[in-house]
């Protein structure tokens, strides 16, 4: 797919300079050097997800990678006029984690949610994180099977003002190239690789509407006893 | 007087391509190959200021045709831009330093971007 891409890429730029008289032509290989781009991202996202790179696993405290994408998305936040609240407990146990991972994880999902919320105009962003010991009730929102009752998590709360996601749709979130976007807007592989990088750290991810509107994201991530190296 | 550069990619509308638009900027002289077999002799022929190598080619890698070069004493100061269709720069990057290569551009990549590198590398002196 590459080399193809590569030989329009290479004709747009020859006829760009063929044709520099004429508007219609120059806007329409403009729109076509951007589907280039476009299809471009799409292929290495794609590549990203069937390649399963080995993560790179050491212990760290998970609000920095928050803090990380919620200062990288910030500026678009305050474009849309969404207003972010973090809410972010301090010594949080540290996880053992690939880092950029999960800010890839945690920049998916809050991109996700500030398109939703662009769509209406704006809203606000809930980041909180917390250390947990289960009860039966939040065991519901464990997607693994495998936490029990009493366990300790960190636990990562991703909550937008956005719309819903209608019952159908909440089934399918996770599958590859599905997406509510409008056609030509997502790629539908940002939750796909969300779940491989949950799956990586044998975490727990669960996606809900929100019964006062909008989405409420959980990531669930075992708290286990690791100190700084 | 212009700059040669020797451009081998199996892909023969790509290597079309990329001599229109680098003998569009009149300081080129392009010459294509499109089998890694020949790169070695085209070299010779030709004997470029420049090489822009494909590394993923069926009967002859560029890894390979690069690894040749470095170790003909005429031909291994010729500066080779790898292009390549591998896409993290932790890819291209451990492979450059496996063959003591020079650039690695990632496809696609625009012509005003690899008329950059190339100068860059010309005058970085290879």
């Amino acid at each position: 797919m590459k080399n193809p891409l590569a030989v329009i890429q290479m004709g747009i730029d020859h006829l760009t300079h063929q044709n520099e008289g004429s508007e219609i032509t120059r806007m329409t290989l403009h729109d076509m050097e951007h589907a280039v781009r476009k299809a471009d991202g799409t292929i290495r996202k794609l590549l990203d997800y069937s390649r399963g790179t080995p993560p790179d696993m050491k212990a760290a405290d998970i609000n920095n990678e928050i803090r990380t994408v919620l200062d990288l998305i910030s500026h678009e936040c305050h474009l849309h006029q969404i207003l972010i609240e973090a809410n972010l407990t301090d010594e949080l146990p540290w996880i053992v984690m690939d880092t950029d991972q999960v800010q890839q994880l945690f920049m998916n999902i809050m991109l996700n949610a500030v398109q939703s919320m662009e769509d209406e105009g704006g809203g606000t962003l809930s980041v909180s994180s917390k250390v947990k010991k289960l009860n039966s009730t939040e065991l519901q929102r464990d997607s693994t099977g495998t936490l029990s009752s009493g366990d300790r998590v960190v636990w990562v709360e991703i909550k937008d003002t956005g719309h819903s996601i209608d019952e159908k749709g909440l089934g399918k979130v996770f599958d590859p190239f599905y997406t509510t976007r409008p056609l030509g807007k997502g790629t539908g592989l940002g939750l796909t690789v969300s779940l491989n990088i949950i799956r990586n750290h044998d975490a727990s991810i669960d996606i809900r509407n929100r019964d006062e509107g909008g989405v409420s994201v959980l990531m669930m991530f075992r708290a286990k006893e690791v100190t700084e190296e | 007087m212009k700059t040669r550069v020797l451009v081998v990619d199996d892909e023969p509308a790509l290597t079309r391509m990329i001599k229109l638009n680098l003998e569009r900027a009149g300081t080129y002289e392009v010459y294509t190959e499109n089998d890694g077999v020949n790169a070695i002799d085209a070299v010779r022929d030709f004997r470029p200021d420049l090489i822009l190598l494909d590394i993923m080619m069926p009967d002859k890698s560029g890894d390979d045709i690069a690894q040749e070069l470095r170790d003909d004493p005429r031909l291994c100061n010729i500066p080779i831009v790898f292009l390549t269709a591998l896409v993290t720069p932790d890819e291209t990057g451990a492979k450059a330093s496996k063959i003591g290569g020079n650039i690695f551009l990632a496809k696609p990549v625009s012509a005003d971007e690899l008329v950059a590198v190339i100068e860059k590398t010309l005058n970085s002196g290879g």
